[in-house]
C-alpha cells in the first residue's frame, strides 16, 4: 500500500514503534507533582494574601477564582503523574527514540549520524532526587533538539558517553 | 583541486574604509537609542540648546567616534591552522576562532559608500553555535573574494571524495573556471510584478505599529496626549463624520501601503541576477546596497516555492532555498528568489534532487477531519471573539461577523482537497493552501529527526502529524493515518541511517 515502489520493502523494516522503551525513574514522578505543587502553592498564597488584606468580605467572584484554581490544580497534578507513565526512550543501533507528552504525545527519533553532540544538565530540584536532563543536539537551531527528562544521574552519564562514542564513530567515516 | 594559498596568514585590519563605517554604527546605535531625546533638544520650547544635557549628548557621540577609531586599530583576521581567527577589543580583549570546515556561508553585502570606495562588509556564518558569528565591515572586493575561495576550497577538500556526487563533478567539469552560468536576470517588467503581488496587508500591518510606537514616543517625549486630542475631535464630530472618515482612511490607508511594499520590494530586488555557480547559486540584487548571497548546494536542506493569487495570475512563484545555518542568519539571508518563472523553479529542482523527475511519486491526501479543525480555527474561533470584542461600537451589527462561516467552511474544504504529500524513494513534495499556496521539495537524507505528534483528538481516531526536522526547519505532514506516519518514520530512518553522504 505505502511505498510499493521501494526497493525495500517497509514491512521488512526495524519498527520504531515496536521497540521496548525504559521508564523514567520513578522519582521523575515526585519532582513533577513536586513542581506542580509549589507551582500552585504560590498562587494558593497570593489568594490568600488577597483574600485577608480585603478583610474577608469578599465579592463571589473570588471563590470563582479560587474554584478554577483548584480545578487546574488538579488537572496539573494529574497530568504530572501521567508524564511519567507516558514518557520513555530507546536507544537502538543507529538512533535514539524519545517519547513524552500527555496532551501532545509526541515520539521523536533522531539518528546518532545527525546529531552534534550532546550534554547533562542537572537543575537544583533534579540534583536534590537524583534526577538528570540528557540534551541531544543536531545542527541548525533548535527545532530537532530532543531532551530527556528525569534520568538517574549514572544512567545519564552512561548514556551520554554511548551517545558521544556513538556521534565520533561516525564523524570518522 | 589544487590547493589554493592562504591569502592572509598575517593577522590585517580591514580597509581604512572601515572606520567610516564603524563610525556609522556607533552613531546609528546612538540615535536609535537616544532620538527622542534629540528631538526633545531640537523642538525644546525652552530653546535652551545648550544645556547640560546637550553637551552630554555631544559627549557620547565624542566617545563614540574615539571608540570606533581605536577599535579599528584593534581589529584583526587571519586564517592560521585551518582556522579563521579575529582578535578586537581594547580593554578587554576577545578572540574568536571558527575552523573553516564549520563555516556555512560567506555573505557579501555592498551599500553606496561600500560601492564608493570599492570594499564589501562581509558576514560569515556558521552553523548551530550562536554568539560565533563573524563579520567584517569592509574590506576590499579583491580580499572578499580571495576570502570566500578559500574559505570554499578548503571545504571541498575536506569532505571526502566518496561523497562527492557524480551529478556535482558533471557540472563542476561544465562550468569549470568559475563560469557561472546567468539563469535568471529579472526585468523591470517582472520587478513590477513583483512589487505588485506582494503582501500588502502586512506592510499595512507594520506602518500602523510603527506609527502607535511612534506616537507613543512622541507623546511621552513633548507630553502631549495625541490620543486625547483625536478623542475630542471624535467626540465633537457627529456619528456619520467617523464612520465616513473610516470609510475613506481605508483604502488610502491600503493604497499607502502598497505604495510602500512596491517601492521597497523593487528596490530590494533591482536588477536581480540569479546566478549557477559551479557550487550552487548566487543571488546578487538590490538598488542602493547591492547585496550577494550565495547557496551552496550541499547546504541546502529544503527547498520551498509559494505562490499568491496575483502571482499565479503572473504565472511566477517565489522560491525559497532554507540552508543550515545559525537561527539568526537563517532568517535574515534566507536565500531564494522573490519571483520567478516555471523554467528557473525546475533549474533549482533538479540541482537539489537530480533524480526527482526520474523516479515515480506515490500520491497521498490528508484526512478529511481536518476539514473540522481548519474550520473551528479560522471560522468559528475567530467569530466568537471578534462578536464580543467589538459589540460595544456595532452594537447588533455584530451579526454580519457571521457571515464569515460559509467562505471560511468554503476555505476549509478547499484546503483539506488541495493538501497533497508525494513520495518518491529519495524524497518527499508536498503541496498546500488555498489562497496562498506552498510546495516544498525534500530529499531525505537532509532529514535529522523524525517525530510524530498526536494530541489526546487526534490519538482516539488514529490519526498523526508527521514532522520532518531538517538543519534549516520542520516540514510537517498533518492529518494522517498513524500507520502511514509510522512507515514514513521507520523507510525514512533507514535512509538517514544507510546514506553516508554529507547532508550539510
Amino acid at each position: 500500500m505505502i511505498f510499493e515502489n521501494s526497493s525495500v520493502p517497509v514491512s521488512s523494516l526495524p519498527h520504531a514503534e515496536s521497540v521496548e522503551f525504559q521508564r523514567l525513574a520513578p522519582a521523575y514522578r515526585t519532582v513533577e507533582m513536586l513542581g506542580s505543587t509549589l507551582l500552585f502553592g504560590f498562587l494558593y498564597f497570593g489568594w490568600l494574601l488577597f483574600y485577608l488584606l480585603n478583610g474577608l468580605n469578599v465579592e463571589w467572584p473570588v471563590w470563582v477564582i479560587l474554584a478554577v484554581l483548584t480545578i487546574l490544580f488538579s488537572f496539573s497534578l494529574f497530568f504530572s503523574w501521567k508524564r511519567w507513565t507516558v514518557a520513555g526512550y530507546a536507544l537502538r543501533e543507529f538512533d535514539v527514540i524519545h517519547k513524552h507528552g500527555v496532551l501532545f504525545h509526541t515520539v521523536t527519533t533522531i539518528p546518532f549520524n545527525r546529531m552534534q553532540h550532546c550534554e547533562i544538565s542537572r537543575g537544583p530540584v533534579e540534583s536534590t532526587f537524583g534526577l538528570a536532563t540528557l540534551r541531544v543536539f543536531t545542527a541548525g537551531g533548535s527545532s530537532s533538539d530532543l531532551s530527556i527528562e528525569g534520568l538517574p544521574v549514572e544512567e545519564a552519564q552512561r548514556i551520554k558517553e554511548f551517545i558521544t562514542r556513538k556521534i565520533s564513530e561516525n564523524k570518522e567515516q | 583541486m589544487n590547493e589554493t594559498p592562504n591569502p592572509f596568514p598575517q593577522p590585517v585590519r580591514q580597509s581604512s574604509a572601515a572606520i567610516i563605517f564603524i563610525l556609522g554604527n556607533v552613531f546609528r546605535l546612538l540615535i536609535r537609542q537616544l532620538w527622542v531625546l534629540i528631538l526633545v533638544v531640537l523642538f525644546n520650547p525652552k530653546k535652551q540648546i545648550f544645556s547640560g544635557f546637550t553637551f552630554m549628548v555631544l559627549a557620547l557621540a565624542l566617545f563614540g567616534a574615539v571608540m570606533s577609531v581605536i577599535n579599528y586599530f584593534n581589529y584583526f583576521f587571519y586564517i592560521r591552522d585551518g582556522e579563521l581567527v579575529m582578535e578586537k577589543g581594547v580593554i578587554r580583549k576577545i578572540k574568536v576562532n571558527v575552523p573553516l570546515d564549520r563555516i556555512q556561508t560567506v555573505n557579501f553585502s555592498q551599500g553606496i559608500l561600500h560601492q564608493f570606495f570599492n570594499v564589501v562588509a562581509v558576514d560569515i556564518d556558521t552553523a548551530g553555535s550562536t554568539g560565533k558569528e563573524f563579520s567584517l565591515q569592509a574590506i576590499s572586493k579583491e580580499k572578499a573574494d580571495a576570502l570566500r575561495n578559500y574559505v570554499e576550497n578548503v571545504r571541498q577538500l575536506s569532505v571526502p571524495a566518496e561523497t562527492d556526487m557524480e551529478e556535482t563533478d558533471t557540472s563542476r567539469q561544465a562550468t569549470a573556471g568559475n563560469e557561472d552560468k546567468l539563469l535568471f536576470h529579472l526585468s523591470m517588467s517582472d520587478l513590477l510584478k513583483i512589487g505588485v503581488s506582494q503582501n500588502h496587508l502586512r506592510t499595512a500591518g507594520i506602518i500602523m505599529a510603527f506609527f502607535f510606537g511612534f506616537a507613543d514616543d512622541v507623546e511621552e517625549a513633548l507630553d502631549l496626549n495625541l490620543s486625547k486630542k483625536v478623542e475630542e475631535f471624535i467626540g465633537t464630530a457627529q456619528g456619520g463624520d467617523v464612520i465616513y472618515l473610516l470609510l475613506l482612511s481605508i483604502p488610502f490607508f491600503l493604497f499607502i501601503s502598497f505604495l510602500i511594499t512596491l517601492v521597497r520590494s523593487s528596490l530590494q530586488h533591482f536588477d536581480l541576477k540569479f546566478w549557477r555557480t559551479d557550487r550552487g547559486f548566487k543571488i546578487v540584487s538590490g538598488l542602493f546596497t547591492r547585496q550577494e548571497l550565495s547557496a551552496n548546494l550541499q547546504k541546502i536542506q529544503f527547498i520551498r516555492w509559494s505562490t499568491s493569487p496575483l502571482m499565479r495570475l503572473f504565472n511566477m512563484m517565489a522560491v525559497r532555498m532554507p540552508q543550515a545555518a545559525s537561527v539568526r542568519v537563517g532568517r535574515k539571508l534566507s536565500v531564494g528568489l522573490p519571483g520567478c518563472y516555471e523554467p528557473q523553479l525546475s533549474a533549482v529542482r533538479a540541482a537539489y534532487f537530480p533524480e526527482e523527475k526520474n523516479l515515480p511519486e506515490e500520491e497521498h491526501g490528508v484526512d478529511k477531519r481536518i476539514i473540522r479543525r481548519q474550520f473551528f480555527l479560522q471560522g468559528i474561533l475567530p467569530v466568537l471573539l471578534l462578536m464580543p470584542m467589538t459589540y460595544s461600537w456595532m452594537g447588533n451589527a455584530i451579526w454580519v461577523w457571521l457571515m464569515w462561516l460559509p467562505p471560511a467552511l468554503w476555505l476549509s474544504i478547499k484546503y483539506f482537497q488541495n493538501w497533497r504529500w508525494f513520495v518518491s524513494e529519495e524524497g518527499l513534495r508536498t503541496h498546500s493552501g488555498v489562497v496562498n499556496q506552498t510546495s516544498v521539495l525534500l530529499q531525505w537524507y537532509k532529514v535529522q529527526a523524525v517525530t510524530i505528534r498526536q494530541s489526546i483528538f487526534l490519538r482516539r481516531v488514529g490519526l498523526a502529524h508527521l514532522i520532518l526536522s531538517t538543519a534549516a526547519g520542520s516540514i510537517r505532514v498533518p492529518y494522517i493515518p498513524m500507520v502511514k506516519a509510522r512507515a514514513v518514520q521507520d523507510f525514512v530512518l533507514f535512509k538517514i541511517e544507510t546514506d553516508h553522504r554529507a547532508w550539510m
